[in-house]
């Protein structure tokens, strides 16, 4: 290593002070200046952290959301050479080492997977869509995240989730491919057949109808599919071609 | 020819047309694996304009050395935008193998001109071209044991690479610092200069700049560049960047006619007194 040890705890003490804002002596340093770069380190961090869960901070609040940040930015090495991708390093973080934060807020892990991935699909790389020859086929939207959670994050305001609410729930994420926005969609566990059969190829009508089937009646698969089409259709969830 | 940092914070209208670069400029991390509604409007923004690319995570100055999968990604974002230059800065990011997402000084010594230089010259070879190295503004030296000059110098020399001169930066250090940035620039290798940023900058305090991005550039740093292009003598694109606090775009035209006017002057000055 062409560094010697001294340069390399210089710098590696300068991080650390940016990174924790504990300082240790550090020759020819301007003691008055190098706090501007714990702050300018940290709010980059904190802004980015910030915009991607917009939700959780206001659960928590400020103070404590600052507290939260910090103690992720200070006890953990971001890995990704990327500032959009942080974030989700920081949900990691909290769903492995913030144990007593999930036990007062029991849907913060569901939570905050749910805004990751609005970003993850927003950001996530143009999936082109193979159309058949044969027409009359159903296509997801290969621009899609799917999702289950132990509490309804998508349904109600954090603040008034209980532990009562506790159940299985099914989302889906997906981005439109004209406006870029990312929707989400409340699925039952038959849709959610459908949106994995339909993730693997395309499928006839007559084909999802019998995915249907295996949970409702016949009437009742044709009612809901035709209500879910409209919708998924609208919103870009699914394709027909 | 003066370019300017692309920004999603103004793709929209810069879609439609209301400003006139001669290039944009983008940093790799923000775009690579990425698509959507604003890779798209990217996408159709560089049938238009040739593409600088400027990065912010290489780290040239890490302790640990360069991450080879990282510049093997940014390899593949300039071949795929065909982008004409890559440029970085002279700074550390990267430390302990964590992410800051900030340009901190690396120490002026010998060890780190070493060190710096080996991890540049690691970078060109992975992507078979010369990067331009920008001097970056600091607010504090880090045990340095020789100068800033003879810092930058040895590099640009050791690592044969290229120099991004951001005239804003060496104001900014010049003030924070105590030196005549009129001083400075002529002691560097300024054969080497491939490219040039301009900015705006805050004063924090009345002997503090930060390098913010988020002003307009003033007279002096104007006064500055005029300086550098009479003194170079030879033309090189020029790019305005802008990150925050971002006005109407007629302003940020405003500013890049107004450096390629002082370019084109100081360069026209110089062709009449080789004539006369």
């Amino acid at each position: 290593m062409p560094l010697s040890l001294k340069t390399f705890q210089y710098q590696t003490d300068f991080a650390n002070y940016c990174k924790t804002g504990i300082y240790n002596e550090i020759p020819g340093v301007i003691e008055k200046n190098i706090k501007q770069y714990r702050r300018l380190v940290f709010n980059n961090v904190y802004d980015s952290i910030s915009a991607a869960y917009p939700i959780t901070k206001k659960l928590l609040g400020k103070k404590k959301w600052k507290k939260l940040v910090h103690r992720f930015f200070s006890s953990q090495k971001i890995q990704s050479p990327q500032i959009w991708y942080m974030p989700k390093e920081f949900k990691d973080y909290i769903i492995d080492k913030e144990l007593k934060l999930q036990s007062k807020y029991v849907f913060l892990a569901d939570l905050l997977q749910f805004e990751w991935l609005e970003i993850e699909v927003f950001m996530m790389p143009d999936e082109a869509i193979e159309f058949l020859s044969e027409t009359n086929l159903y296509y997801i939207n290969p621009e899609i995240r799917l999702m289950s959670v132990e509490y309804p994050i998508h349904l109600k305001k954090a603040k008034k989730i209980t532990e009562k609410d506790k159940g299985n729930y099914f989302i889906s994420l997906h981005r439109n491919r004209e406006t870029g926005v990312v929707e989400f969609t409340n699925l039952s566990i038959p849709f959610v057949d459908v949106l994995e059969n339909l993730s693997e190829k395309s499928l006839n009508q007559k084909s999802i109808l019998n995915i249907l089937q295996k949970y409702v009646d016949e009437t009742t698969a044709k009612n809901v599919f035709y209500q879910f089409e409209q919708i998924a259709i609208n919103n870009q969830l699914l394709f027909k071609k | 020819m003066v370019g300017i940092g692309y920004r999603k914070d103004f793709a929209e209208e810069f879609s439609e047309n209301t400003l006139n670069p001669a290039f944009i400029e983008v940093a790799p991390e923000n775009w690579i694996n990425v698509g959507g509604y604003y890779k798209k409007m990217f996408d159709k923004i560089l049938e238009k304009y040739p593409l600088f690319v400027h990065g912010l995570s290489l780290s040239v100055g890490s302790p640990e050395g360069i991450d080879v999968a990282f510049v093997k990604q940014v390899k593949q974002f300039l071949d795929e935008t065909k982008a004409v230059e890559y440029s970085e800065h002279l700074s550390f990011s990267k430390c302990e193998n964590a992410h800051l997402f900030d340009l901190l000084p690396i120490p002026f010594t010998e060890d780190a001109v070493k060190n710096v230089s080996k991890n540049i010259r690691q970078v060109q070879d992975i992507l078979e071209r010369k990067i331009a190295i920008e001097i970056v503004s600091y607010y504090t030296p880090i045990a340095p044991e020789i100068s800033e000059i003879d810092f930058i110098n040895s590099i640009v020399s050791e690592a044969d690479c290229n120099l991004l001169l951001d005239v804003n930066n060496v104001y900014v250090n010049g003030f924070n610092h105590q030196y005549n940035p009129k001083e400075f620039i002529p002691k560097l290798d300024l054969s080497k200069v491939k490219y040039i940023h301009m900015a705006g900058h805050t004063k924090v305090a009345s002997d503090l700049i930060i390098d913010t991005h988020g002003e307009n550039i003033i007279d002096p740093v104007y006064d500055l560049f005029q300086f550098t292009m009479e003194l170079m003598q030879r033309d090189v694109p020029i790019l305005l960047e802008r990150d925050f606090n971002i006005p109407e775009l007629e302003v940020l035209q405003h500013e890049m006619d107004r450096l390629q006017i002082i370019k084109t002057n100081a360069l026209k000055q110089h062709k009449h007194a080789i004539i006369s």
